[in-house]
């Protein structure tokens, strides 16, 4: 792959409008830049962007070449909350002619700001040329052999080296040829002891000319990290397939055509390949070395050099480059003096374009400061073993200064009341040692019955409010029918102030006041007026009533007694008038039963 | 209907009211164990408070200063994540309380990833204060009293119609209130029911594009890292991590707040 000549053409945005719109990139490559007539290349077409649903290519018409579309893959990645996506489309192109070819610019559209590739130089021999670093099988290093072929499938694997050391990437590509029409197949991957795998992303799919027969091809890549040393084996993988069997119109029974299409199972296995995995070298292993294999450097960074005391200071070491970075272990990352430590996690970004295992770790402290001063973040170390160059290496990130100041008074905490005891003592606040106020799990107070009928009694009270309206507005409208219901209550609150006068020794005030408590009852019932009511008028407007003879003749009597011993005191009491009080209370309240029955 | 019968059933309503609202909360079991638990932080077993905040919350009790408690406990014990998704429980009952306010920002400034928080503009944020400061218990309270208010007011300007504009003005103004606060209920209760926040508990996670070993790790995510649950699973478990990229978890790395 490394050696693979790549042909790749750049067209960037519309400069005019790149800064406003979302960064786009369009890519064209070319697997090599001179095929033979008959032979096969691989156009990709990758579209890169900042955020998903990247639009696909528009490929025009291109002279001197069959193009077929090979498939597509995609990929994207979140780091610090940025997407970058990208989409890759393969067109196998097949050259009919010799000479030398142009493939056009290719456009992708994006909201409506056409980009395009530019144009690419190919040359078109006249016969196959065998190319070293091609992607065809048989041609990389290894000894991919055919796995036997049934209805023209082969399954094929091939590895880019046979040998390699402890935790080295070894890329070992299955390849797939069929000729005939698959209703499905899968893929059972070969066993991999004594391997770390990583799945290599992109699928292709092409076509290839073997034999002067067409193959469809798909190719699949898995880099594999050997975690021990020794000859270890690749098994074989098993490519199952159902097969659309092909109709014999000619020879068989003509009715078959009218048959649905049958298939038939066919697996195919690919060969075991062997490894032989050398031990990584105890000469010139340094100290901090934890079993990295690749090519990385280190970067380290302090979101801030100027804090006051207490203020945390984010510090990240990064090792990125070629290799497993899943196998890196943890980078120490020394104490500084003045400072409190913790460790704040860390992050893995895995790159696999081109078929290498590339990206970055992070591994977080933070820092807070404790004493004013001027203090340096010291170098951090990272050790790992360069297989290209068979030798340790031992990168180291820069020192960082960094400058402490005493911050607002003594009270730079971030914490109004501190917590004391642990490493993050001065930086959190203390429990709350005050009984709270359980509830159980889930409940809320909208749930509670209590609360909801609670709910109910607002609107109740506007409405009883209206009703209570209501209801004075229609006395008000009625006044006769108004004074008639408040007719008993006046009564009794008149012979209250009779009681009343009563005990403060005003006799004749008292029983003048009884006369005037049953007179004004009669006119508040009858409607008519109390001034100058007579018996018979009495009389008469309680019989209109309806109400009882006798109960009329009674309440006659009774006033005309108040009104004698008002008027002639001593002359016509009977009784006392706490007897005359009960007397006429009980009277009222019997006229009015008698008056409400009717 | 009389009036003085009318009186009679508006009394009795108050009295039922007041009745109602002296209704108290459950019976309280927990506090034993929670004045012993805090006497054990005081005493700097972590451990051992963390154990009886726990069982008061495995008896199915819960309070903003239990989880609070308890996320102090855990990051005392260095436990980062989970003591994020305890001052985040604490704080969805709670959202106004400056301790766990205090605390959350000290969690989040150790931890990192996640999805990034859009911030919004300093008038919106003004205005969503009484939202984002009162949990969905205080917004129903609020919700409640400026009902009664406005109930109240309402009451006046139909009794007592001498002040009829006065009262007119304080049932609008109280009307403003209740329908604010009850569309601000009305959006709370709706996130809760349908938000699935979560906060890594493990001390990292891969994010896949599938379900599965088999698939392509994206990112990883460091324990603390708050993201949102699209869909749980037994094993796996798929979040997003803002609007543009979803990928899947191992469900026992994170935790549903």
């Amino acid at each position: 792959m490394s050696s693979r000549v790549v042909c790749v053409a750049i067209a960037v945005l519309i400069a005019s409008s790149a800064s406003a719109r979302a960064d786009l990139e369009v890519r064209a490559d070319l697997d090599r830049e001179s095929v033979g007539v008959g032979q096969e290349l691989v156009l990709s077409v990758t579209v890169t962007g900042g955020f998903q649903n990247l639009p696909g290519p528009r490929v025009p018409e291109m002279e001197g070449f069959t193009v077929y579309p090979s498939g597509s893959s995609t990929s994207f990645s979140f780091v610090n909350g940025r997407v970058s996506s990208s989409k890759t489309s393969r067109f196998a192109l097949v050259p009919q002619k010799e000479g030398t070819w142009t493939i056009p610019p290719i456009t992708v559209t994006h909201d409506g700001v056409d980009y395009t590739t530019d144009p690419i130089e190919i040359t078109v021999t006249a016969a196959a040329q065998p190319d070293p670093s091609s992607p065809r099988p048989g041609a990389p290093a290894g000894r991919p052999a055919p796995s036997g072929g049934d209805a023209g499938l082969m399954l094929r694997a091939s590895v880019d080296k046979e040998r390699a050391y402890v935790n080295e990437q070894v890329t070992l590509t299955l390849r797939f040829y069929h000729r005939t029409g698959l209703a499905g197949s899968r893929l059972i991957p070969p066993v991999t002891k004594g391997f770390w795998v990583e799945k290599l992303p992109g699928e292709k799919k092409y076509y290839v000319v073997e034999d002067g027969l067409q193959y469809a091809v798909t190719e699949i890549a898995m880099a594999l990290f050997p975690t021990t040393d020794g000859t270890l084996t690749i098994g074989s993988a098993t490519w199952e397939c159902a097969v659309r069997e092909r109709l014999d119109v000619l020879g068989g029974d003509p009715f078959d055509i009218l048959r649905m299409p049958r298939t038939r199972n066919v697996s195919v296995k690919s060969d075991e390949i062997e490894i032989t995995v050398l031990p990584l070298p105890r000469e010139g292993r340094p100290d901090e070395f934890e079993g990295a294999v690749g090519d990385f450097t280190v970067t380290s960074r302090a979101d801030k050099t100027e804090v006051p005391v207490e203020e945390p200071i984010s510090f990240t070491v990064t090792v990125s480059g070629v290799g497993n970075l899943n196998t890196v272990g943890e980078v120490a990352i020394p104490e500084i003096p003045g400072f409190r430590g913790y460790d704040s996690g860390g992050t893995v970004d895995l790159s696999k374009d081109k078929g290498v295992v590339r990206g970055s770790k992070s591994f977080s402290r933070v820092f807070v400061p404790t004493v004013p001063g001027e203090y340096t973040i010291p170098q951090v170390t990272f050790a790992y073993f360069n297989p290209s160059e068979e030798r340790y290496v031992a990168a180291a990130s820069k020192e960082i200064p960094v400058k402490v100041t005493a911050g607002e008074g003594a009270g730079a905490q971030p914490s109004a009341r501190a917590d004391f005891g642990s490493p993050a003592a001065k930086d959190i606040r203390y429990i709350k040692t005050g009984v709270p106020s359980f509830s159980r799990l889930g409940e809320r107070l909208h749930r509670r019955s209590s609360f909801l009928l609670l709910q109910c009694m607002a609107p109740l009270m506007v409405i009883l409010a209206y009703a209570y309206r209501a209801a004075r507005e229609r006395s008000g409208a009625d006044p006769e029918r108004g004074r008639a219901r408040k007719a008993k209550g006046a009564a009794m609150k008149t012979i209250a102030r009779a009681r009343s006068q009563a005990r403060s020794g005003a006799v004749e005030e008292t029983w003048k006041t009884l006369a005037h408590a049953l007179r004004g009852y009669v006119a508040d019932v009858t409607g008519a007026s109390a001034r100058g009511m007579t018996l018979e008028d009495l009389r008469i407007g309680l019989s209109r009533l309806g109400v009882e003879e006798g109960l009329v003749q009674e309440t006659a009597d009774l006033l005309d007694r108040c009104d004698a011993t008002a008027y002639a005191p001593g002359g016509a009491a009977g009784s006392g008038p706490e007897e005359t009080f009960r007397v006429i209370e009980d009277l009222v309240k019997r006229l009015d039963r008698s008056r409400r029955k009717r | 209907m009389r009036p003085a019968r009318m009186r009679v059933s508006v009394i009795a309503l108050v009295a039922l009211v007041l009745c109602l609202a002296s209704a108290s909360a459950p019976a309280a079991e927990p506090d034993d164990l929670f004045e012993r638990a805090n006497s054990l932080y005081a005493r700097e077993d972590y451990d051992g408070a963390l154990q009886l905040y726990r069982e008061i919350m495995e008896d199915g009790w819960e309070a903003p200063e239990l989880y609070y408690n308890a996320a102090n406990c855990r990051l005392r014990m260095g436990e980062m994540g989970m003591a994020l998704l305890m001052y985040r429980r604490a704080q969805r009952l709670a959202p106004g309380d400056d301790d766990i306010k205090a605390n959350l920002a000290f969690v989040r400034s150790l931890a990192e990833g996640g999805a990034p928080k859009p911030e919004g503009s300093r008038l919106l944020n003004v205005l969503l204060t009484p939202h984002r400061s009162l949990s969905v218990d205080g917004t129903t309270a609020v919700v409640s009293t400026s009902a009664f208010v406005l109930a109240l007011f309402l009451c006046l300007r139909v009794l007592h119609q001498r002040r009829l504009r006065l009262w007119s003005y304080c049932s609008v103004a109280a009307a403003f209130v209740f329908f604010s606060m009850a569309t601000s209920l009305a959006v709370k209760l709706h996130d809760e029911s349908m938000s699935s926040e979560a906060v890594v508990v493990a001390r990292s996670t891969d994010v896949r594009s599938g379900p599965g070993e088999d698939f392509v790790v994206q990112t990883t995510l460091a324990e603390g890292a708050e993201v949102e649950v699209k869909r749980a699973g037994e094993q796996w478990t798929e979040i997003s991590l803002g609007p543009e990229f979803a990928g899947w978890v191992r469900s026992g790395d994170v935790e549903v707040i």
